[in-house]
C-alpha cells in the first residue's frame, strides 16, 4: 500500500508554517515602525534647529519686537512655515514634504516686566498611526548671547 | 531485490514551488529592512553633518568675524557691505578678518564647504566625501551704517551616489535636508 500524510500531519505541518509566517510578518512590521519612527525622529529634530536658527536671528535683529511676542503665561504660535503670522496652535501636519509634521513655539517670559528672558519651548510633532508623537526643546534667549 | 525509495515528480514540484514562494517573500522582508535602515543611516549622516557646517560657521562668524571681504588678503578696497544699503551675492567665496589682523575665508570647493585660516594656514573641509552639498550661497547686506553687516548662507545637503557623483536618487536612498542662517556681525 502506498503511504501517504494523514490529515492531521498536513495540518500541524500548515499550522507550524503559519505561525513561522506570522512570527516573520509582526517582527518585520515591528522593524520597519521602529525605522520609520527613527527617521521621523531625526527630520523632527531638523525642523526643530531649523526654527531655532530662525528664532535666535529674530531676536539678534529686534529684540524690543521680539519680546512682545511672549507673555509670562505664554503665547503659542504654530510654525509649519517660518513666519508669525498663525498664532495659536496648529489645526493641522503642514510641515515636511510630504507634510507629516506640525512645529508649534510657546513664547515665555521669565523675569517680567524686564523681558530680558524669554523661553522658547518648541515641539515638533507627527502622527505615527494614529499616535501623536514628538519631540521637543526649551532654548533660553537673552538680547546678548 | 529492495527497492530504492525515491521522491515522486510531484512531491519535488510540490518542494520546490513551495521554496519559490517562500523565497520572494523572504527576500522582500530583507530588501524593505536594509533599505529602510539605509534611509535611516544616511539620513541621520548628512543630518549631523549639515548641523556641524552651520555650528562651525555660526561661532566663527559671532566670535571671530569683524569685516567681510570679496577678496584676501582683507583690505579697505575689496571691503563689502561696509556701507549703507549694500548687498554682495557669492556663490564661492567670502573672506573675514578678525580681530586679531587675521583672516579668515569660507568657500565652495567641488562639492565641499572648506574653512581656510591665515592664523594657521590650515584648509579644513567641514563635510566628508560621502555627502554633497550643492545649491550653495552666501550673502551680506548692510541696511544701516550704524549696525553691522549681516551674514546669511544656506546650502542643501544630501548623500551623494559614489558612482554619479550627484545625489543619491532611488527612494529609498533620496534623502536631502536644507539649511539656512542669518547672522549679525557683531565685533565691529
Amino acid at each position: 500500500m502506498k503511504k501517504s500524510f494523514s490529515l492531521i500531519e498536513v495540518l500541524v505541518f500548515a499550522g507550524i508554517l503559519q505561525i513561522f509566517f506570522i512570527a516573520a510578518l509582526s517582527t518585520t512590521v515591528f522593524f520597519v515602525r521602529n525605522l520609520k519612527n527613527e527617521e521621523y525622529k531625526i527630520l523632527a529634530s531638523y525642523y526643530l534647529g531649523d526654527l531655532s536658527e530662525w528664532l535666535r536671528y529674530n531676536k539678534d535683529i529686534d529684540w524690543n519686537g521680539f519680546s512682545k511676542r511672549s507673555s509670562p503665561s505664554g503665547m503659542r504660535y504654530c510654525f509649519n512655515s517660518l513666519n508669525w503670522n498663525n498664532q495659536g496652535s496648529c489645526s493641522s501636519y503642514g510641515l515636511g514634504n510630504p507634510p507629516l509634521f506640525k512645529r508649534e513655539l510657546v513664547l515665555t517670559t521669565i523675569n517680567p516686566p524686564d523681558n530680558t528672558r524669554i523661553e522658547a519651548h518648541i515641539f515638533v510633532s507627527w502622527d505615527d498611526s494614529g499616535v501623536d508623537k514628538s519631540v521637543n526643546s526649551k532654548i533660553i534667549l537673552t538680547p546678548l548671547d | 531485490m529492495k527497492l530504492k525509495r525515491s521522491f515522486t515528480l510531484i512531491e519535488t514540484i510540490v518542494v520546490l514551488s513551495l521554496i519559490g514562494l517562500f523565497l520572494p517573500i523572504i527576500f522582500a522582508i530583507v530588501f524593505t529592512l536594509v533599505s529602510q535602515q539605509m534611509k535611516v543611516t544616511r539620513l541621520s549622516l548628512i543630518k549631523r553633518q549639515g548641523d556641524f557646517i552651520l555650528n562651525e560657521i555660526s561661532s566663527l562668524m559671532k566670535n571671530s568675524a569683524l569685516s567681510i571681504h570679496s577678496d584676501f588678503p582683507p583690505n579697505d578696497q575689496n571691503n563689502l557691505c561696509d556701507r549703507e544699503n549694500t548687498v554682495y551675492d557669492t556663490e564661492s567665496s567670502l573672506v573675514f578678518r578678525d580681530k586679531n589682523n587675521y583672516w579668515f575665508r569660507i568657500f565652495f570647493d567641488n562639492n565641499r564647504i572648506a574653512s581656510y585660516s591665515s592664523a594657521t594656514n590650515v584648509t579644513y573641509y567641514l563635510n566628508s566625501n560621502e555627502v554633497r552639498v550643492y545649491d550653495f550661497f552666501m550673502r551680506c547686506r548692510n541696511n544701516s551704517s550704524y549696525t553691522p553687516p549681516l551674514f546669511v548662507i544656506w546650502f542643501r545637503i544630501c548623500y551623494r551616489n559614489p558612482n554619479t557623483n550627484d545625489c543619491a536618487q532611488t527612494n529609498e536612498e533620496k534623502v536631502d535636508l536644507r539649511y539656512e542662517t542669518r547672522i549679525r556681525l557683531r565685533n565691529r
